[in-house]
């Protein structure tokens, strides 16, 4: 008799997803300090994604999972993590730089509005799965 | 009806017979209680060894997200509790056995 | 940790653009400086802003080596070489024999505009730093 975790893939999703979005905090991030260095192209990761992404970056991330040592060139956007892009149409300034502030600041606080919701319902999530086995106890 | 509670848990444990003809439910296929019991044991095992392992990656700095680290811990404690209870109902479920007559 | 990283980043970004607002100040502050050292006046100084490797600089996470999340480094102070602009004062101690004194190439103006927005970054960078530090103490609520 195996206990199993109910809703075990939804939660593999969320975690997924809680990563996605911290990951796309240090990219809005990497943005904002950049904002004056010349050349600089503004980058961003999607805010939203399905369960098969979600669920496909979770085991890709399971699976190399022993520590790297550092050194040599390591691409963007790898197999290991959500996607970055280079994000298209906007424009320049003199310097070659096109990151604009208004939106990068507009996207940390709906990325961390997201993620504190998140972690909400989790919470709430845990709870339930709490009551439901701790009603109708024995001793 | 004093047998020892804690024999009961292990079922390799020789549980003093009281009541002389009957065997412990322990049957010969292996699939009773205490097989039951077993498994939810080494189940649960496996997800406190996983949250420990994700705890230990934290503090060596390998831990890719402290709310990866977080959620296993979270799991192993909900395992843990619902272990207790189907323990809980096992034992409860082989006292009544052994209370029946015959 | 990761959510570490981006303070990180902001902290470089913090850093860089506190140099900024150093050398604009300086800029503003020796506006008109005529000897600034030895006969030359003043020379205007700006910074030079690069992105900065992840591998070099942020954590050892796995793959934050493999998204391109950098911060920013100022990789230099270079100096304006502009001509020093030319104002006739013949009485000035430090005029030349035409009359005329060597003043720095500095618009107090583009120098004041330039520190609004060096503030304006510095404020984002903070931003960034009290989201990541939000973020990272409502995980540790799942656990509560």
């Amino acid at each position: 008799m195996k206990i199993g975790f109910p809703d075990d893939a939804t939660l593999a999703a969320v975690e997924s997803y809680l990563g996605r979005l911290t990951r796309r905090q240090q990219v809005i991030a990497s943005n904002t300090a950049n904002i004056d260095t010349p050349g600089y192209k503004t980058e961003e990761i999607p805010f939203h994604a399905t369960m098969n992404e979600l669920l496909s970056e979770r085991t890709q991330q399971l699976r190399v999972s022993r520590p790297q040592h550092r050194g040599g060139a390591s691409g963007a956007a790898g197999p290991n993590g959500p996607p970055v892009f280079e994000v298209e149409n906007l424009p320049s300034r003199p310097d070659g730089n096109n990151v604009n502030l208004e939106q990068e600041l507009l996207k940390l606080g709906q990325t961390s509005f997201a993620y504190t919701s998140i972690i909400q319902l989790l919470r709430v999530k845990f709870r339930t799965i709490a009551s439901s086995i701790n009603e109708g106890r024995i001793g | 009806m004093k047998d020892n509670l804690i024999g009961q848990i292990n079922p390799n444990l020789q549980v003093p017979e009281i009541r002389s003809p009957q065997r412990s439910p322990k049957g010969a296929d292996g699939t009773g209680f205490g097989q039951m019991l077993q498994d939810a044991i080494s189940a649960v095992n496996e997800v406190q060894k996983q949250s420990d392992v994700e705890v230990q990656k934290l503090m060596a700095g390998e831990s890719q997200d402290l709310h990866e680290t977080l959620i296993a811990v979270q799991k192993a404690d909900l395992s843990f509790q619902m272990m207790m209870q189907v323990r809980n109902k096992i034992l409860q479920a082989y006292s009544e056995i052994m209370r029946m007559p015959v | 940790m990761n959510l570490m990283t981006a303070v990180e980043i902001a902290a470089s970004g913090l850093s860089a653009q506190r140099k900024r607002l150093e050398v604009l100040v300086s800029n503003l502050v020796n506006a008109n400086t005529t000897h600034a050292a030895g006969q030359e006046p003043y020379r205007r100084k700006d910074v030079l802003f690069v992105s900065s490797a992840p591998e070099q600089t942020f954590g050892s996470a796995l793959d934050d080596a493999m998204l391109s999340v950098r911060g920013v480094q100022v990789a230099g102070v270079v100096t304006d070489e502009s001509e020093p602009l030319r104002r006739y004062e013949p009485g000035h101690p430090h005029a030349d024999k035409d009359g005329y004194v060597l003043y720095p190439n500095i618009n107090p103006m583009e120098e004041m505009v330039n520190m609004l927005s060096a503030a304006r970054s510095y404020e984002a960078n903070l931003q960034a730093v009290t989201t990541a530090k939000d973020m990272t103490q409502k995980t540790l609520e799942i656990i509560r």
